[in-house]
């Protein structure tokens, strides 16, 4: 039976399975991401990061659990959902010998936005990604920083409502990297579109994201602020956490939860080490068996 | 599946396609070359029935080695070079030219040649034959009969040094078929055999490759960023097909024109069949693009294996040579490839001079394009499912 969709709910997945043969990618993954917010997806090499978000993508459909994409079900409303969501793949999908302009342009084409927009939201974009003076130089001559800046606005020409973000300053220098999350900043605060962004990078989710997701084994192992995961970790190892807290609300939830538990509470303050919760949740074990990449079609369909 | 989308997508790979100039070398420039190497292989090959430029008849050339150096050996050699079939090549040795393979036949005329009272008791002519090239051998022996025996024996033989003196005399009523052209433009069999054969074949491998972006496309990442927009899905095999017809409509136009300007094919006398064969075999070789890039996994796959099929279809399929000269069998192999119904097409039109509709003279060449548009439609279909399959849903 179908449930209501949750108009607050950018995101809404209950139980979600994906196999790839005998390879779990995603096993029983439940998730809720409110709109408007920005959620960091972390999780080791095939935690099932990148499968989630094809099957909320549309690119791939599920072996089972239900999917609420916008209040939109992605096996039925495919066309729809994509007209309103933005991913910034982790590969470049550029055309190496198109200019930056006639890229977007073209992806604005494509995602629909009507043509007499087409030159704002390109002009827009160019300037978001800082290329307005390269605007007509082709991406193939680009350094990978500047392709990585392109490869992120032309997820937004169409202005959608929730972006998917894939690990996106994969490879690139500080400085194109710095100008990355301001870019991400700024389109958060231009607009209430939300944001999930998977990534290796503790640093990134604790600048960008209100809220951490930490998957593993195609599970969600932790979900919460970065207060509530040190806390979470801090419980399981029965240690004395060292938490940095956004605010007071944060800091007196923090201590009841705490205190509920039988701990001191202590406020001061110091660096929070959200890579040590990661390997802590996750194990420190390397993960080189972790079966075919969800994004090989082939294997998709053997 | 949007039409607007799919032209959105073709429009892109036709502004890749024009930046590549390798590409664009192989599109245009290579066709023109092989046809223009073929056009004139073939038609040196192929005209000895409808003539060359000058409208006379091919001349084979025989090796003639004049060991008698007498009268007598000299004027058969001058009957040999004034025969309409025949053209004497004089040289120090036959034999040695029969058996470097630089002639067919060779003839030594012997000192005893045209001697009083012997004949019938030793050899005037020694004839040397490439067994490699029998059919030219005989014809070549066919043809001396009369040149030699009609001066030595008497004029009612003489007659059968010309072929028409030959017809004369068997009573034979012979019509050479020759194609009827609207605009009086002898036609050339060879030449349009080449033309149609680097229409054909020359298509499915640059069909094949445009068709290959699609594998690019995937590799590179770009193909699920196109899956991510709204209304893409199927549209975006339909933009492939959009652009590899565009392409192929652009590529037989060029090649045409110059297989009319350089080699007198006569496209013009026949522009709308072509038009139409080229439109429909546009899309039958887009279709057979479609399929291998669907079917294959990666470039390189996709390479060797439409490669071997291509070659191996154009050469059962007769681009390569006419079908007709191959055995029973090997013509009726063709017949399983899209390749043989529109070399017959092309053939049909630019030699036979046939039309779309079967007339009190000649066949039409409906029949052949309804073929041809089936071959397109099956493998469109299956190149769809594949693509299905491959990408899951969209």
């Amino acid at each position: 039976m179908k449930q209501p969709a949750n108009s607050s709910l950018a995101l809404e997945v209950s139980h979600l399975t994906k196999s790839f043969g005998t390879n779990v990618a995603v096993a029983d993954l439940s998730l809720s991401v409110r709109r408007g917010e920005s959620v960091g997806l972390l999780g080791p090499n095939g935690a099932g990061k990148s499968t989630t978000l094809r099957i909320l993508s549309t690119l791939l459909g599920a072996d089972g659990g239900t999917a609420r994409v916008l209040g939109l079900d992605p096996a039925a409303s495919g066309a729809e959902i994509r007209s309103r969501i933005g991913v910034v793949p982790q590969d470049i999908a550029l055309y190496s010998t198109m200019s930056a302009r006639e890229n977007l342009s073209f992806f604005a084409d494509l995602a629909g936005v009507p043509k007499t927009r087409v030159g704002e939201r390109v002009d827009w974009a160019l300037e978001m990604a800082g290329l307005t003076d390269r605007r007509d130089s082709q991406v193939g001559e680009f350094s990978g920083g500047m392709k990585r800046r392109l490869n992120l606005v032309a997820a937004l020409l169409h202005e959608p409502e929730l972006v998917f973000l894939d690990e996106p300053t994969a490879g690139v220098d500080p400085q194109s990297r710095n100008h990355i999350f301001e870019q991400v900043e700024r389109l958060r605060a231009e607009s209430e579109v939300t944001l999930v962004y998977t990534t290796h990078q503790m640093g990134e989710v604790e600048r960008l994201c209100d809220r951490i997701v930490i998957l593993d084994r195609g599970r969600v192992v932790a979900d919460g602020s970065l207060a509530e995961l040190q806390l979470l970790e801090a419980v399981q190892r029965e240690t004395a956490p060292r938490l940095r807290l956004g605010d007071a609300a944060e800091l007196d939830r923090a201590a009841a939860l705490l205190r509920e538990h039988g701990f001191q509470f202590d406020a001061e303050s110091g660096d929070a080490d959200l890579e040590s919760i990661f390997l802590s949740l996750t194990g420190r074990a390397l993960r080189d068996d972790v079966g075919p990449d969800p994004t090989d079609e082939t294997e998709v369909t053997a | 599946m949007s039409f607007s989308t799919a032209w959105i997508l073709a429009r892109k790979d036709l502004r890749l396609f024009l930046r590549d100039r390798t590409a664009l070398f192989f599109a245009f420039a290579l066709p023109i070359m092989l046809g223009t190497i073929l056009g004139s292989a073939m038609g040196s090959a192929m005209s000895g029935g409808s003539g060359g430029d000058d409208g006379k008849p091919k001349k084979m050339k025989i090796a003639v080695e004049d060991r008698a150096q007498s009268d007598d050996s000299r004027a058969l050699i001058e009957r040999l070079a004034e025969s309409e079939t025949l053209e004497p090549v004089v040289v120090e040795d036959a034999e040695r030219e029969v058996a470097n393979g630089d002639r067919s036949s060779g003839l030594a005329i012997e000192p005893s040649y045209g001697a009083e009272g012997v004949v019938g008791t030793q050899n005037e002519l020694t004839l040397f034959r490439d067994p490699a090239q029998q059919i030219a051998s005989q014809v070549v022996l066919f043809q001396l009969v009369p040149i030699v025996m009609g001066e030595s024996y008497g004029s009612s033989f003489g007659k059968m040094a010309t072929s028409k003196g030959l017809s004369d005399m068997l009573g034979l009523d012979v019509h050479d078929l020759e194609p009827k052209s609207k605009s009086g433009m002898p036609r050339k069999a060879g030449e349009s055999h080449a033309f149609a054969s680097m229409a054909v074949m020359m298509l499915l491998f640059n069909l094949v490759a445009a068709a290959g972006t699609l594998i690019d496309e995937r590799a590179e990442g770009t193909l699920d960023r196109l899956r991510l927009t709204p209304s893409a899905g199927s549209s975006i095999l339909l933009g492939k097909v959009l652009v590899t017809m565009t392409i192929a409509v652009v590529q037989l136009l060029v090649l045409f024109a110059f297989g009319t300007i350089v080699f007198k094919v006569p496209v013009m006398d026949h522009l709308p069949e072509v038009v139409v064969i080229s439109l429909v075999w546009a899309f039958t070789a887009s279709a057979l693009g479609m399929l291998f890039a669907t079917a294959c996994s990666t470039r390189k796959q996709m390479e060797g294996l439409s490669t071997l099929v291509i070659l191996g279809m154009s050469a059962v399929g007769g681009a390569w040579f006419p079908r007709e000269i191959a055995p029973a069998w090997f013509q009726t192999a063709g017949l399983v490839t899209p390749v043989a119904w529109a070399m017959d097409a092309y053939e049909g039109v630019l030699w036979y001079g046939k039309s779309f509709v079967t007339t009190s003279e000649l066949d039409g060449i409906s029949g052949k394009l309804g073929v041809l548009l089936a071959f397109g439609a099956v493998m469109f279909a299956v190149s769809v499912l594949l693509y299905r399959r491959r990408y899951a849903k969209a």
